[in-house]
């Protein structure tokens, strides 16, 4: 078991009137690609944050590989997040005076790696991104779609036990949003790496290897996909269709 | 919800915008208002003898206005840019652009003048304060109690034509707006603008090659180099921070084993960004701090020195105090029981003569009799003729007997005058002998500043007034070298206050997203420290040199000792001041950027 979530609450507000997450239980396995589902407000984004450590739970608690995150002191936290998670959010990922490939090499040179290891991580990551043209653009001379391969490509740079993405594709087109989706199966698939990826987007959760849902801070509903990427697309619609009828009789 | 109605709160929302056009306005009419104010304050006893000097004075704060200016200017253009999003949206929703124009206009007007009035008020206020404080402690009169209408008008006129030219230039920004730009792309990222390394050589060759025209200069050449050296090391400087810094910072990136290691990557990528984007604004700072640290340095100096001491007649005259009554008509005596009753009253026992003198021509020059000089001066030589505005009756041990402001007095026979009386105008001459007190001319103050010589036609003569005339303008000096010194570091704080401020917004949005790409608060702190103190010390150390320069070239040779530790002290005092106020604006700039 990589993550484990137990009872999870997080109440926003005077009087803890919003609650964004009203007990989530769930786990992850090493080797999981997991897609989070669920209407705006649903409490995606604060999910991923607590786990990311961005944010603190009001109450239960979050373990990653047996280790209780609220309990990881403030001045390790960074250097925590840095060497077991990888993060990409919807924008904002890239520094605009850095360059993608001091970007790429960030997490490494802040922890002070000596420079010769640095490019090698770098080689392999270029290589696995594609992106050897980019490498001395600057950020605003890249497209959507390449900022996010960068970003996914900056998050995995310290080999991370877990990577995080929140509506990675929201600004994206649908071509360069499948794209980074495979992108992500591909990392997952060949290197195992765990993923967790918020998305409103049906099709693109459709490359998820799991989907869970959640309305209202509450777990909702669970789905796995089976051989058929097609097939889980329409389960997956089926699931928000419920999902938005709930709403409505609500 | 109407048009208006939006436009009402987008304005609210706006006020963060306002705020610093406001301070940024306020700021600058408070330094240029209360450089005008002592430029046309009518109270100042800078006296004739000074006039080069205070020449000198005006020309550099009329520089410091100038710059001043500039960066009224900087302000008001930033302000438009900070605006354009919202003018771009305001233009979708189908405002016309004229209507935009006025919108902008009322929006810059109204900030402008509420700009305009607090730093009116409150260069009047602090104005006032300074003066009293620093004449109480230097114990001078004070001269701050004048109404500066002049000062307000000038300062008015220099206002009203730059919201003018701003005014033409943002119609015709608004007119060329590109509205599609601003809405595609949202907030305009800045661009790594090329770096012209030539040009940067030029503004290093420029400066360096000032500073060795400073050093090397000799009483000869002084002059015929002020102009050069000026001009090269302020076009220098502009290349210095346009260009050699970015490509320091450069060079810097290619230092990979350096660059490549923890925060120096941020820091060092985003100085270069930056140093661009604060180009003018520490341009403004070092050419405003160098020329108030120099005039501060060089008044001071003379101020406190011998070199002042020597243009003061410490000669204490026979006589210490004369009246000369020019009119004859006026009967009503005012000045000389005046003087007798300060005299009984500080119980000083004094002799009193008076005597005849005949003044011809301009009144210049006057005739004495013979036997009257010699009752007045026994033993006196003959009178010294044309040497100064002064008579200089010298006594045998070559002491002056008394200061007068006749160019030539003739001792002429008793008969000769007595013939030809009726030709010349007569005056008499009271003269008053005794021991005089050293804070004489300070007790005659109010007798002569209540003689007013066009009613009574009396003129009163003291080496004490004299002297005690000299030591306020010396302290004048003083005071107003510490008047400038407290505006200039003022001003200069505040342009950098105004730049961080206006920065601090947009950096917070990227620290924030640093913290969540994995970086933790404090290597964030770090390299914003690090940042701040590049920026506030690069114009410090600049100023600090331009002004050790300056100073090396008036000192040379000759200069007394106490220059170079003066200078050294002030140079200490102004790097602690920044220092301190390095750690105020870094601390607010921090808690703004993570809170
Ligand atoms: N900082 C906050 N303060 C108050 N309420 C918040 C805050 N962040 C999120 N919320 C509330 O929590 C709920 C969940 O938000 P979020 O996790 O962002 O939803 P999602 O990402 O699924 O759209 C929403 O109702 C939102 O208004
Ligand atoms: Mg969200």
């Amino acid at each position: 078991m990589l993550l484990q979530i137990n009872n999870l609450t997080k109440y926003y507000g005077k009087d803890n009137v919003t609650k964004a997450l009203d007990g989530i239980n769930m786990s992850v396995e090493k080797g999981d690609f997991i897609g989070i589902m669920g209407p705006s407000g649903s409490g995606k984004t604060t999910l991923l944050n607590i786990i990311a450590t961005i944010d603190k739970p009001t109450s239960g608690s979050v373990l990653l590989s047996g280790q209780e995150l609220s309990k990881i002191d403030e001045e390790k936290l960074s250097s925590f997040r840095r060497n077991e998670l990888g993060i990409v959010f919807q924008d904002f990922n890239l520094i605009d005076s850095l360059t993608v490939k001091e970007n790429l090499a960030l997490p490494m040179v802040l922890e002070k790696k000596p420079v010769s290891d640095i490019e090698n991580r770098l080689s392999e990551v270029v290589r696995l991104l594609g992106i050897e043209t980019l490498l001395e653009k600057r950020p605003y001379e890249i497209s959507g779609g390449e900022t996010q391969r960068v970003a996914i490509g900056r998050a995995i740079f310290n080999a991370p036990s877990l990577l995080l993405a929140d509506e990675p594709t929201g600004n994206l087109d649908t071509k360069n949003s499948n794209a980074v989706m495979n992108l992500f199966s591909e990392i997952n698939d060949r290197h195992g790496v765990t993923t967790l990826v918020v998305t409103h987007n049906p099709e693109a959760a459709s490359y998820c290897k799991k989907i869970i849902f959640i309305r209202d801070g509450r777990l909702y509903n669970k789905i796995e996909r089976g051989e058929n990427r097609k097939q889980f697309f329409n389960q997956i619609m089926d699931v928000l269709s419920f999902l938005s009828t709930a709403q409505d009789v609500e | 919800m109407t048009f208006k109605d939006i436009i009402k709160d987008e304005i609210r929302g706006n006020i963060p915008t306002y705020k610093e056009y406001f301070l940024a306005t306020a700021f600058s009419v408070l330094a240029v208002f209360m450089t005008l104010m002592v430029i046309f304050n009518p109270l100042l006893m800078l006296n004739s003898l000074a006039v080069n000097f205070v020449m000198a004075t005006k020309a550099v704060l009329i520089i410091i206005c100038i710059f001043l200016v500039m960066f009224i200017y900087y302000s008001q253009y930033t302000f438009l840019r900070h605006r354009s999003r919202d003018y771009a949206m305001f233009t979708i929703l189908g405002m016309k652009r004229s209507r935009l124009t006025f919108l902008n206009f009322c929006e810059s007007a109204t900030v402008y003048f509420a700009g305009f009035m607090t730093g009116v008020l409150v260069s009047l206020l602090l104005e006032k304060l300074i003066f009293m404080g620093f004449a109480k402690i230097l114990d001078i009169p004070e001269f701050g109690m004048y109404l500066p209408t002049k000062a307000i008008i000038v300062t008015f006129i220099i206002f009203a034509a730059i919201f003018a030219v701003m005014q033409i230039v943002s119609c015709i920004m608004l007119h060329r707006m590109d509205v599609k730009k601003y809405l595609l792309f949202g907030q305009k990222t800045q661009k790594m603008k090329k770096i012209n390394v030539p040009v940067a050589i030029i503004g290093a060759i420029l400066i360096l090659g000032g500073y060795y025209l400073a050093l090397t200069v000799t009483d000869n050449n002084l002059f015929q180099r002020i102009i050069p050296v000026v001009l090269m090391v302020v076009v220098g400087l502009y290349f210095f921070y346009s260009e050699l810094c970015p490509w320091v910072f450069q060079l810097m990136e290619k230092h990979k084993a350096c660059y490549f290691k923890g925060v120096n990557m941020l820091w060092i990528s985003d100085m270069r960004y930056r140093i661009k984007d604060f180009t003018l604004i520490l341009y403004l700072i070092t050419v405003t701090m160098s020329v108030g640290l120099t005039g501060f340095t060089a008044v001071f100096n003379v101020a406190t020195s011998e070199l002042a001491d020597a243009l003061v007649p410490n000669e204490s005259t026979l006589y210490p105090i004369a009246v000369l009554k020019v009119t004859p008509y006026c009967d009503t005596l005012c000045t000389v029981p005046k003087i007798e009753k300060l005299l009984s009253d500080e119980q000083i026992s004094y002799t009193e003569s008076t005597v005849n003198l005949y003044t011809i021509l301009d009144k210049s020059k006057a005739l004495i009799r013979n036997s009257d000089l010699k009752y007045l001066f026994d033993g006196v030589n003959m009178p010294v003729m044309g040497t100064a505005d002064t008579m200089r009756l010298l006594d045998s041990e070559h002491k002056m007997a008394v200061h007068l402001p006749l160019r030539y007095v003739y001792a002429v026979k008793d008969d000769v005058i007595n013939r030809y009386t009726e030709g010349y105008d007569e005056c008499s001459l009271t003269l008053f002998e005794f021991k005089a007190p050293k804070n004489l001319g300070k007790q005659l103050i109010p007798i002569n500043d209540s003689n007013d010589t066009q009613q009574t036609g009396e003129m009163l003569y003291s080496s004490g007034l004299f002297k005690y005339f000299y030591f306020i303008m010396r302290r004048t000096y003083l005071l107003l070298s510490f008047y400038f010194v407290i505006v200039f570091y003022v001003c200069a704080g505040c342009m950098l206050y105004f730049k961080f401020y206006n920065n601090a917004t947009e950096e917070g949005a990227k620290y924030l997203s640093y913290l969540k790409m994995g970086l933790s608060p404090k290597e964030i702190r770090k390299s914003a420290t690090i940042q701040i103190a590049t920026l506030f010390l690069l114009p410090t150390l600049m100023s600090i040199l331009n002004a050790a320069m300056a100073m090396s070239a008036l000192l040379r040779d000759g200069a007394p000792a106490t220059f170079m530790t003066n200078t050294l002290c002030i140079i200490l005092f102004t790097l602690f001041i920044q220092v301190i106020y390095y750690f105020v604006i870094r601390s607010g700039y921090l808690r703004k950027i993570l809170p």
